[in-house]
């Protein structure tokens, strides 16, 4: 009985958990406090009844521990959502397995004399959605991954009717599950199930860009916790049902909620590249490759790590009204020891003395104005060149490319930065309506979303 | 997308009530309907909470809420431990063992690296 | 090559086409740069630091101009200039061809190869030679200094303990780069700044400076060309405007107004009628009377107020009053115009660059440019 006690405790930690997680100041405890419940459904498990040996379990947890630990502290903070992806395939991965395992225990392995007991339909059932959805999750986040590390290019992939096939794909594993259910297919087809749902993983993520695969990242966790929560329906465990329900529903309304943020519909995102109706992120096509996109707490952690940032606002910070925003931003950096600089284009803007209407305006002092030929040379050393909402004034095509309508246009340097962070709506062109060499470049990382809110997102995170 | 999972759940809910009589000797699988009617309570009303509470999460903690939902996803974990445990088949033991070693590598992967995001949050302010 | 930058003779023009700044750049590209004496005094530079700069100051004219390769001027020479510069030699200047056809003739005829930098074409990499931005910049601003001090009252929204001043109100027409000027500087003062523009798109250009954009109808149908500029209205949609137009100049303390299009007579904006529905006290600053206004009532280089009590300026040459800075802008364009043109120590007039394609007029004793040729053959025929 002090299993289901310990359950329920956990159960409690992880609800509590979840809702610390959603507030800035109670983040980090929050993570704490759900670990804490993770350990104590561990040992609510660890004495169960039907656990008789510890071999396995020993060489599993600590190389599954070891190799966790060593990822989330040796892989560089850049690759956050890669780290995401592989440890939720993972989750998927298991669930899956012990789906297998549950249908080789009570069906197959059955008229051989095992000691379990028999399969309902309804344990058919729900063991076909776990084997399926931990196999499509396994697959669809390691594609994520490689889409994420470049191993798979990062343009959505796609082919006519693929968005049918699709559908039909799902349709045709729903019917081998119910096939199952009710008996008339033989448990030999939960494997080949298996394989279907591995092949659809990939199916499903391949056609989205890799700009997207936050947003994909997202639904694959609320699969995996679907999957464990089905894994508690096989089992008759509440604590598998609860966290796997908690993940699950979380996981997809985060997925709508980031969707929104980039002022897209989840349908346009999943389903829009196929027939080439793109919206607008993975738009760009003459672009040698996909922008990455980060989040504002990815890009505040990049800028508690500079020594010298260089801010090059541009007209999308007029349009967005953010040059108030800005300016408390620049003083968060300052104080805490970080040098910022403006660096002003001479054609920034809409008018000539644009930029420095706008921020004389915000109580810029006039010293942190730079021109572009004392600012250039500084960019080398510059940590984080953050853009906000300028484009053709620092698209490097100017530099190379005859034939572009601002060749020979001098621009400002941001590309020579360490890292680059761009704040803008979207991949739209600038005025000059020409793609931007520098969004795709790998030291450059867009922010999506209007300029004067993540501007206060980037404060709010800055003054934790 | 609620409505999605309730229409997978449906066929379940329609078998529960074909579900065959108790095994009385089988304690981990004691499925009679009203226990399955339980669970799916259970279910329904986690689902509904876990809605809830991240309906006003600014988009600021967007990521590391994922990455915290992602670890507690490793939940997995305890029915690894099971089927890695048990006294037989070996196929199980085997298979189980793996899927420790995977949802260990989400667990605890997935708890350090959230932290390691928000830990940056507190270092630095005033 | 002989570089030669004369003092303009043109009344009440007061810029010089080069600063030490530039002479210094010129003489680092190896050009001999010759001023007159006196060229920078309006301007506030003296001979002495244009000497220091490293150009050679001569005194008299006709030294200046013998055997020189290179004119940089403000206004184009007159015809008694004209007679000591050399045939083939190349001129940089603001010519106005589209209007000035005599001055392109005399030029031609003298065999000149004249570059008129109010031509440059607007793409990206021409932007530090455009003149007409540069000048529009300090004009814009000027114009809402103007009529600041000819305003009964102040701009900004003062409560006092001796009464409460509330904001003046600016009605900025035309939001090209004088009027986006005009709208940031009134809002410096403190007004309470409109912005109209018959193209639809400068609404958040407007905005994105803190001013309103004022709605009236829709006349958005190519209402831009391919040069950016403002197309000329139909008949009928200017009439219409006018009528939206005239309840909100009721209301207005000042109103600024900024509409040119190349080449032609600028368009009427404010019609008699609606000057007549102005308040008393009221200003209008016309920044187009060198071309006619956009008012019916301004009188071009004069002040005067209405029977109706409006106050109407139409200032000539605004950019004048300021020549230190219209000076330093505008020598720059030049030499930025200048070191781009000038390749290996010649300028090529043949060259297919679209900078050099867009500004020369005149080259081998005749008209070379193509609008300007549409333009004389139109009035000559």
């Amino acid at each position: 009985m002090s299993t289901e006690w310990l359950y329920l405790a956990a159960a409690v930690l992880f609800i509590v958990g979840i809702r610390d997680l959603s507030s800035a100041e109670t983040a980090r405890r929050g993570n704490l406090l759900a670990a804490c419940g993770m350990i104590l459904a561990i040992i609510g498990t660890m004495q169960h009844g039907l656990i008789v040996q510890w071999g396995w379990i020993a060489v599993g947890m600590v190389a599954g521990g070891v190799i966790g630990l060593m990822m989330a502290v040796f892989m560089p903070m850049t690759a956050m959502p890669e780290r995401i992806a592989i440890v939720n395939g993972l989750g998927g991965a298991a669930s899956g397995l012990v789906g297998i395992c549950e249908v080789i225990r009570h069906v197959i392995m059955r008229p051989e004399g095992s000691t379990a007991p028999e399969f309902s339909a309804f344990h058919m059932g729900v063991a076909g959605l776990e084997i399926m959805l931990g196999a499509l999750t396994f697959t669809g986040s390691m594609v994520a991954f490689g889409k994420l590390k470049g191993l798979i290019s990062s343009k959505p992939m796609t082919y006519p009717g693929q968005n049918v096939v699709n559908v039909l794909w799902l349709l045709t594993m729903v019917g081998l599950i119910i096939g199952l259910v009710t008996g008339d297919l033989n448990p030999v087809f939960f494997f080949v199930l298996a394989g279907m749902a591995l092949l659809f993983g990939v199916m499903f993520v391949l056609p989205i860009g890799g700009a997207d695969m936050p947003v994909v990242i997202a639904m694959l966790n609320a699969y995996s916790g679907l999957a464990a929560a089905a894994t508690g329906f096989v089992l008759s465990n509440k604590v598998l049902i609860i966290a796997g329900a908690l993940d699950g529903s979380s996981g997809l309304l985060l997925s709508l909620l980031m969707c929104r943020a980039m002022n897209r519909s989840l349908t346009n995102v999943l389903f829009g590249a196929v027939g080439g109706t793109t919206g607008g992120v993975t738009g760009s096509d003459e672009l040698q490759g996909d922008p990455q996109s980060i989040s504002a707490v990815e890009a505040a952690e990049r800028l508690f790590d500079a020594r010298r940032v260089i801010i090059v606002p541009g007209y999308g910070m007029a349009a967005a009204g953010a040059h108030f925003a800005i300016r408390e931003m620049a003083d968060v950096l300052k104080e805490r020891g970080i040098s910022v600089k403006y660096a002003i284009h001479p054609v920034a803007g809409r008018m000539p003395g644009h930029m420095n209407v706008l921020l004389a305006d915000a109580n810029v002092p006039y010293d942190d104005l730079v021109e572009m030929d004392e600012i250039n040379p500084e960019f080398p050393n510059t940590d984080v060149a953050l853009v906000m909402g300028a484009n053709d004034i620092c698209n490097p095509a100017a530099r190379t490319a005859e034939g572009s309508p601002i060749y020979g246009m001098p621009i400002l340097d941001v590309d020579l930065a360490a890292q680059v962070i761009v704040i803008k709506r979207s991949m739209s062109p600038g005025f000059a309506g020409i793609p931007n060499e520098l969004f795709v470049a790998p030291n450059c990382a867009m922010l999506f979303g209007d300029g004067k809110q993540v501007a206060e997102q980037l404060i709010e995170a800055l003054s934790l | 997308m609620v409505v999605l999972v309730l229409a997978f759940l449906s066929p379940g809910l329609l078998l529960a009530h074909e579900s065959t009589p108790p095994q009385a000797a089988a304690p981990e699988h004691g499925v009679d309907g009203s226990e399955l009617l339980i669970l799916l309570y259970i279910f329904v009303l986690a689902s509904f909470l876990g809605y809830q509470l991240i309906l006003r999460v600014p988009p600021l903690l967007h990521t590391p809420l994922m990455s915290g939902t992602n670890a507690i996803s490793g939940i997995s974990l305890v029915g690894s431990l099971v089927a890695a445990g048990l006294s037989e088949p070996l196929i199980c033991n085997v298979l189980g063992g793996v899927a420790v070693g995977c949802a260990m590598c989400n667990v605890v992967g997935g708890f350090a690296i959230t932290d390691r995001m928000l830990a940056k949050f507190r270092k630095g302010g005033r | 090559m002989k570089v030669v930058v004369p003092r303009e003779l043109a009344p009440g023009e007061t810029r010089v086409a080069a600063t030490p700044r530039t002479v210094k750049r010129m003489d680092r590209a190896g050009l001999m740069v010759h001023v007159e004496s006196g060229a920078g005094d309006a301007s506030g530079i003296t001979d002495a630091e244009f000497t220091e700069a490293g150009a050679t100051v001569i005194e008299d004219r006709a030294a200046l101009f013998a055997g020189s390769e290179i004119i940089l001027c403000v206004k184009p020479p007159g015809p008694e200039t004209l007679t000591q510069i050399p045939s083939g030699a190349v001129l940089i200047a603001v010519l106005d061809p589209l209007i000035e056809h005599e001055v392109v003739t005399q030029l031609a005829d003298r065999g000149v190869s004249a570059f008129s930098l109010d031509m440059v074409p607007r793409i990206a990499r021409a932007q530090s030679m455009d003149v007409l931005s540069s000048m529009s910049t300090l004009t814009g601003y000027q114009a809402v200094l103007l009529a600041s001090m000819a305003l009964p009252g102040i701009m900004p929204y003062l409560t006092t303990a001796a009464g409460t001043l509330h904001p003046s109100k600016v009605l900025v027409l035309g939001a090209g780069v004088a009027g986006l000027q005009a709208i940031a500087t009134a809002r410096r003062l403190g007004a309470l700044v409109w912005g109209y523009d018959i193209r639809p798109v400068v609404k958040e250009q407007v905005e994105s400076l803190g001013a309103e954009f004022l709605e009236l109808i829709d006349t958005s149908d190519a209402a831009e060309d391919a040069g950016g500029y403002a197309r000329e209205q139909s008949h009928d949609q200017a009439a219409a405007q006018q009528r939206a137009m005239t309840t909100h100049l009721a209301q207005m303390d000042a109103v600024i107004t900024t509409a040119l299009i190349p080449g032609r007579d600028a368009p009427i904006l404010l019609t008699t009628e609606m000057v007549e529905a102005m308040k008393p006290g009221s200003v209008i600053v016309d920044l187009a009377a060198e071309r006619g206004g956009n008012c019916e009532l301004t009188r071009p280089g004069e002040n005067f107020t209405s029977d109706g009590g409006v106050t109407i300026l139409g200032p000539l040459d605004l950019h004048c009053s300021v020549p230190a800075h219209a000076s330093l802008m505008y020598a720059n364009n030049v030499v930025n115009f200048l070191l781009h043109v000038c390749r290996d120590g010649r300028i090529d007039v043949e060259s297919d660059d679209e900078v050099v394609r867009g500004t020369l007029v005149t080259s081998g004793g005749r008209v070379v440019h193509e609008r300007v040729l549409e333009v004389l053959g139109a009035t000559n025929s």
